[in-house]
């Protein structure tokens, strides 16, 4: 039904936009958590998409046709996520697939993938192993967080604020593992001692056991990989302890993804010395004109009320913003949209002023990630229970 | 019959249903427990396959693609959700594509059977469907709200699942098309078996809808019913037993009821025939509710006939009455009247309204009209009756309906009453004028106050009524009183005894006087004493002259006793000498005497016997008015002794040339027992008086005898007749009086002390008879005296006939030892004793004599003649000492005989008592003692 509904509206809107030619449009697949417990991130992905596609549109498309944007909800469930991703197959005009949130499903989708030749563009799913596939040609293309990167990030943040011993506490799932590789690298390279390795499964009711363990262990600080239910719960159990609440919290960018904040009181997470890593935040923006004229078209869509702090993952949005006009322009670039020309002309674009930062190049041959360690920064909640970069004060 | 036919019929409809009814149940209860079981054994395999959906590994496994393979699959391979082998598991995903699934094909083979896909991955519900092809049961993998999956287990056969063993009959479990699913017992009903009505027939079926299914409980009827047929059997019995009893039982009861009512009916109807209310219960098994009844009818009928008197019952209670009842109307005619009036005016004649005023006369309507009654007394009219009839009659209205329409009179007879009343007022009178004082006290109320007094007693006491009356008569007591005498009084009352005693009382001006009381009890007819009556005389005046009597009386006891004492010591005193005089004058007249010495001798003698003579009688008479007299008894010849006397004076009556006659043919007894000697006396001193005061003509003595009523009793009756000169009528009774003789002037001619016929008649009586006479002045008298004899038995008497005979006596040979203390009698009775053969040596005292008995062991006297009163030592001491052997062993038996002056009563007795053999007495009669000397001879030396 849902489906029905999303590709009715997305029709329709393809029907009244403005710049609506006779031709058919060229199909953008997206396949995203839209509904489950990374939905704030599915949405975040989808919008972005969406104000990049229309701003594509209004310029008179891609080729002379115009761009749609076709959404399918994979839940969180691979097995969904499977299935989008042979249903986009059978679509016509699809010329990519827009995939993400979360790892697990990307993962599961890669094998099909790379069957159908379809150019998979990640705005939002870390697990090193999305790009680093193994397949040839790889049509996976990643702007976002990529876990090898992620873990000397948090752990640098670790050590620089003088923790010796960390504990990791790990979705148990193919992102939980990646991580854990990352991570543990990282400790060994920058001499942090990691005392314990925690596993929970999603929907994980208690995590008392495995905060009393990493507790025991001496750990001073979490390196903590989940989503954001998990996450909830987890902070909702060191919050009931003082011994807990010692514990700083260096956080993926997981937790952001879904209802977190939801479950506290802002001045609760105020208690907790939690940081989460992400890639863009709209109140530190690299490219001000575009900040503001993506928040204004945001405002503009789908909520007036939304403000640079707000808004809603806010990587979510600027990754697939970024990710939709650097498509168009490998199509511009390629003049085709045929999935071995669209990936040979991303992996040739050689700069690009996006909204995350300006790409020299977003993606080679060798490398198909377009942010990196560097990119990354840690960000905490504010009084509102909005992210904003933990810059300069917290230092 | 039928009854219990049809209970029983009924009992077994009933008992059927209850047992269908219960084998319903126990078939329902199966159903519901294989229902719970079936249903139970469904949800928990459901529940376990929710939890293993709610599962956060099972939730993860869906996200985590590479890793779950290592796990999973080895976990699905050893899950176990029964115990069954036919059963598939899967884990499938979001568009039922399994994960990891076990035993899959079965489910497979199956699937088309169910639909379960859209409730589970659409509606996110756990979907359970129970087929005939199996159970399905699939529960949504829930991630949010959505379900990204589904746990699914199948289990082939509803049999697998449920493990039920049945007690009764088959279960079974079917589908919409009654297709067996599950059967508690497969191979009788299996599974897939087409449950059909016709299936069902002959079975006892219930069936009830379960959650999945339709149950059915089936059993052959035969089972089913097994038990009725064996419990009806012994209901049945039971019943039939019960029936019986009760039947029984309640024909008992009915004919112990229909008894009870037919006895309630007939004494109802004899009741109601008036003739007696209702007899109380016949029997003990009488039902009280019968008796009830009784009571209650009883009640009726006495309430009836309390309240609806008919008139003849009416009149039967008015004819109850004693008294007369006439009802008048106005006109004085007889509305009404009882029996008892109706036998009034019978008797009287009378019949109203004609007689009215002969019963009611004129004078006495006055009275009537104003006080409503009248007493009539009519022999006062004399209009009913000339014998007395008082009548009292009472007025009152005859009302009817509240009017006035007549009079009602009754009568009471006071007739009897008034005579009562008046004899009561005789009898007050008398008790109140008698000379007798008469106190009646009430002996129920209080201190036993007087309630009434007479006048006698006023007159006595001084007191008057106000004083006396209410007190209780102890005011009469007074100082002298004797506490001992008020004490018995006491007593007696309280004892409610009648009481005859003499105490001081008191004058009311507290002079005393001897008060003679008699005391009698009045007791009512309740038996109880209500009063006492006292009798009040002064008896003073009579016990003073008692008194004086007494005193007198005892002045001439002692009088007498003086008398007596000095009879016996002047006995002696002037026997002794006489006793002299007599002996030596004998003594002298046995000797040789000149004719003037014996002249001389002669006269002084007879004058000294004539002395003696009358000592004797002066003594006998003073010793019978002292009562010192004794009758002897001893064994008589009544013929001899009359002989004897009559021989005595044989020759004074031939001197005086009288016929002298002894007729003895009376006497029937001749041996009898009595005083002889006395009985001479008397007869000398008649017959001597006959002799005296007969100078011409005849004497005759006869003697009858004849036995009393008593045994042993003769009474003798001596007649002497004689033709002398009679004795005057008017002196016939004083000529025993002493000192007496029939004419003053008798003395002076015939002498006599007057004493004789006064001893006589004295004696007489003394003996049991007395004397009469029979006179005619100058023709003659008959003296008749009698005596009381013993009879005797003994024929034989040696010393009668020894009196009798006029024996020459033979001299004795004796030697005997004479105790004799005066000079005289000592010296006639030696000489009268040697005389007589009796060699004699003589002792002053009795000391003497044992001095003298034991101065040798030898035997030297045989025989002791022993004074009775001598100095020192006395002849009964002395007798008593020989006795003691204080005389010598060898005189211990020796005979003493007594010589004594004494001839009281007492004497002889005395004289054995103290150890004598025989007894002599002063002055000594020669040929008395030769009879004695003759008989102890015999006794000392028999022959």
């Amino acid at each position: 039904m849902r489906f029905l509904f999303i590709t009715l509206i997305s029709y329709l809107l393809l029907i009244i936009s403005p710049h609506s030619y006779a031709k058919d449009p060229y199909i953008i697949g997206l396949d995203a958590d839209l509904s489950a417990v990374a939905k704030d991130g599915g949405i975040a992905i989808q919008r972005g998409a969406q104000i990049a596609i229309e701003e594509i549109n209004a310029q008179g498309g891609v080729l002379g046709r115009p761009l749609k944007l076709v959404s399918k909800d994979h839940r969180g469930n691979p097995a969904r996520g499977k299935h989008n991703i042979k249903a986009f197959a059978a679509t016509p005009n699809l010329i990519a697939i827009l995939g993400g949130v979360h790892t697990p499903v990307v993962l599961q989708e890669l094998e099909l993938i790379n069957q159908y030749k379809i150019p998979f563009l990640i705005p939002w799913a870390a697990g090193t192993p999305i790009i680093d596939n193994g397949f040839e040609p790889n049509y996976v293309f990643r702007l976002s967080i990529r876990d090898e990167q992620a873990g000397s990030v948090l752990v640098k943040e670790a050590k620089a604020e003088g923790h010796q011993k960390v504990a990791l506490l790990l979705e148990q799932t193919g992102w939980g593992r990646s991580n854990q590789d990352s991570i543990l690298k990282a400790s060994l390279e920058q001499g942090i001692n990691v005392t314990h390795v925690s596993w929970f499964n999603w929907r994980q009711k208690s995590m008392k056991n495995e905060l009393t363990r990493i507790k025991e262990s001496g750990a001073t600080a979490i390196m903590l990989v989940a989503n954001a239910p998990e996450g909830a719960t987890i902070v909702k159990e060191i919050l009931k302890s003082p011994e807990f609440k010692a514990l700083t919290v260096y956080s993926h960018w997981g937790i952001a993804s879904g209802q977190f904040t939801e479950s506290f009181k802002p001045e609760e997470l105020l208690t907790v010395n939690l940081s989460v890593l992400q890639t863009y935040s709209f109140i530190t923006p690299t490219n001000p004109l575009l900040n503001n004229k993506v928040l204004r078209s945001y405002a503009k869509k789908f909520d007036k009320s939304v403000t640079a702090e707000s808004i809603i993952s806010a990587p979510g949005v600027a990754h697939s913003y970024d990710l939709i006009h650097l498509l168009a322009a490998a199509v511009e670039l390629g003049n085709s949209v045929e999935s071995a020309n669209i990936q040979t002309s991303l992996e040739n674009i050689k700069s690009f002023k996006g909204l995350v930062k300006e790409y020299k190049p977003p993606f080679s041959p060798a490398n198909h990630d377009a942010l990196m360690s560097h990119d990354y920064f840690m960000a905490k909640y504010n009084e509102s229970g909005f992210l904003v970069p933990k810059t300069h004060e917290e230092k | 019959m039928s009854m219990a036919l049809l209970v029983s019929v009924v009992l077994f409809v009933s008992f059927f249903l209850f047992i269908q009814d219960q084998v319903n149940n126990k078939h329902r209860a199966q159903l519901e427990q294989i229902e719970k079981i079936a249903v139970n054994n469904i949800d928990n395999i459901t529940v376990q396959v929710e939890n293993l959906a709610k599962n956060d590994l099972i939730i993860n496994s869906l996200i985590d693609y590479e890793q779950r393979e290592s796990y999973l699959s080895v976990f699905f391979q050893s899950l176990k959700i029964t115990d069954s082998s036919d059963i598939a598991i899967g884990f499938l995903n979001f568009n039922a594509e399994p994960i990891v699934v076990k035993n899959w094909t079965l489910f497979e083979i199956n699937s088309d059977a169910f639909s379960w896909k859209p409730e589970v991955f659409e509606q996110g519900k756990t979907n359970v469907d129970v087929t005939k092809q199996g159970i399905l049961i699939a529960a949504p993998v829930m991630y949010g709200d959505m379900a990204e999956g589904a746990i699914v287990v199948y289990v082939k056969s509803l049999q697998d699942v449920i493990s039920y063993s049945s007690s009764l009959g088959v279960q079974v479990l079917v589908n919409d098309e009654y297709e067996v699913m599950f059967s508690s017992q497969p191979e009788q009903l299996p599974v897939g078996t087409y449950i059909s009505e016709k299936k069902l027939s002959g079975t006892f079926s219930v069936k009830s809808d379960g959650r999945w299914w339709r149950a059915f409980s089936v059993e052959s009827l035969t089972t089913a019913y097994q038990d009725v047929l064996q419990l009806f059997v012994m209901v049945f019995f039971l019943l039939m037993v019960v029936i019986f009893a009760t039947n029984y039982s309640a024909r008992i009861s009915a004919k112990i009821a229909s008894q009870a009512l037919k006895a309630l009916r007939d004494s109802i109807s004899e009741a109601s025939k008036g003739r007696s209310p209702i007899n109380q219960p016949v029997s003990k098994r009488e039902p009280s509710e019968v008796v009830a009844i009784k009571a209650s009818v009883n009640f009726l009928l006495h309430d009836l006939l309390s309240t609806s008197l008919s008139r003849d019952r009416f009149e039967s209670v008015i004819d109850s009455m004693s008294e007369p009842l006439l009802v008048l109307d106005h006109n004085f005619n007889a509305v009404l009247q009882n029996k008892s009036m109706t036998n009034f005016a019978k008797e009287y004649r009378v019949s109203m309204p004609d007689d009215i005023n002969l019963i009611f006369p004129q004078e006495t309507w006055q009275d009537l009209a104003a006080h409503n009654k009248v007493e009539i007394d009519y022999s006062m009219y004399g209009t009913l009756t000339v014998k007395p009839l008082i009548l009292e009659w009472l007025l009152n209205k005859y009302i009817s309906d509240g009017q006035e329409i007549g009079y009602v009179l009754v009568a009471s007879d006071l007739t009897k009453q008034k005579d009562l009343l008046f004899e009561l007022k005789m009898k007050n009178k008398a008790i109140d004028e008698a000379s007798t004082a008469i106190i009646i006290s009430d002996m129920l109320n209080g201190d036993q106050p007087i309630v009434y007094a007479n006048r006698a007693f006023f007159r006595l006491t001084g007191y008057d009524s106000e004083e006396v009356m209410g007190q209780n008569c102890r005011f009469l007591q007074g100082p002298k009183t004797s506490p001992v005498k008020v004490d018995l009084m006491r007593k007696a009352i309280s004892n409610r005894e009648s009481l005859e005693i003499t105490l001081i009382n008191y004058r009311k001006d507290k002079t005393p006087f001897s008060n003679s009381l008699t005391l009698s009890p009045i007791v009512n007819d309740a038996g109880l004493v209500t009063h006492y009556i006292g009798f009040l005389h002064d008896v003073t005046e009579l016990q003073r002259a008692a008194s004086y009597l007494k005193q007198a009386k005892n002045k001439a006891v002692q009088s007498a006793q003086m008398k007596s004492e000095f009879l016996a010591s002047m006995s002696h005193e002037i026997r002794t000498p006489m006793n002299g005089v007599i002996g030596t004058l004998s003594l002298m007249l046995n000797e040789e005497l000149g004719e003037q010495q014996r002249e001389y001798a002669t006269v002084a003698k007879d004058s000294a016997q004539s002395l003696l003579s009358l000592i004797n009688d002066i003594l006998d008479f003073s010793k019978i008015e002292a009562g010192k007299l004794g009758i002897e008894k001893h064994e008589l010849d009544i013929e001899s002794l009359t002989r004897s006397v009559y021989r005595a004076f044989k020759s004074e009556a031939e001197a005086k040339k009288l016929t002298f006659n002894i007729d003895l043919s009376g006497v029937k007894e001749a041996f009898l027992i009595g005083d002889g000697g006395r009985l001479r006396q008397v007869m000398n001193n008649i017959i001597g008086n006959a002799l005296k005061f007969t100078t011409e003509g005849e004497v005759s003595v006869a003697v009858e005898t004849e036995s009393s009523n008593s045994d042993g009793i003769v009474i003798c009756t001596w007649h002497v007749t004689d033709t002398g000169i009679g004795i005057k009528k008017s002196r016939l009774k004083s000529i025993f009086e002493s000192f007496t003789q029939a004419d003053s002037s008798t003395t002076r001619e015939f002498g006599g002390t007057g004493l004789g016929l006064s001893i006589s008649k004295q004696l007489c009586q003394l003996m049991g008879g007395d004397i009469t006479i029979q006179s005619d002045l100058g023709k003659g008298s008959t003296f008749s005296f009698s005596a009381q004899l013993g009879l005797s038995d003994n024929a034989h008497n040696i010393l009668f006939t020894k009196l009798e005979e006029p024996k020459p006596f033979e001299r004795v040979n004796m030697r005997a030892l004479l105790v004799e203390d005066n000079m005289i009698n000592q010296m006639v009775a030696k000489k009268m004793l040697s005389e007589s053969g009796v060699e004699i040596e003589v002792a002053i005292n009795g000391a003497k004599a044992l001095e003298r008995l034991i101065a040798n062991t030898d035997k030297e006297f045989d025989v002791i003649f022993m004074d009775c009163h001598m100095p020192i030592l006395d002849g009964y001491d002395a007798t008593q000492a020989i006795r003691n052997g204080d005389g010598g062993n060898q005189y211990l038996d020796i005979p003493i005989i007594a010589m004594t002056a004494n001839a009281m009563k007492g004497d002889k007795e005395k004289c054995f008592a103290a150890g004598m053999d025989d007894y002599m007495s002063k002055p000594i009669d020669l040929s008395l003692l030769q009879n004695l000397l003759t008989k102890w001879q015999h006794k000392i030396k028999p022959e």
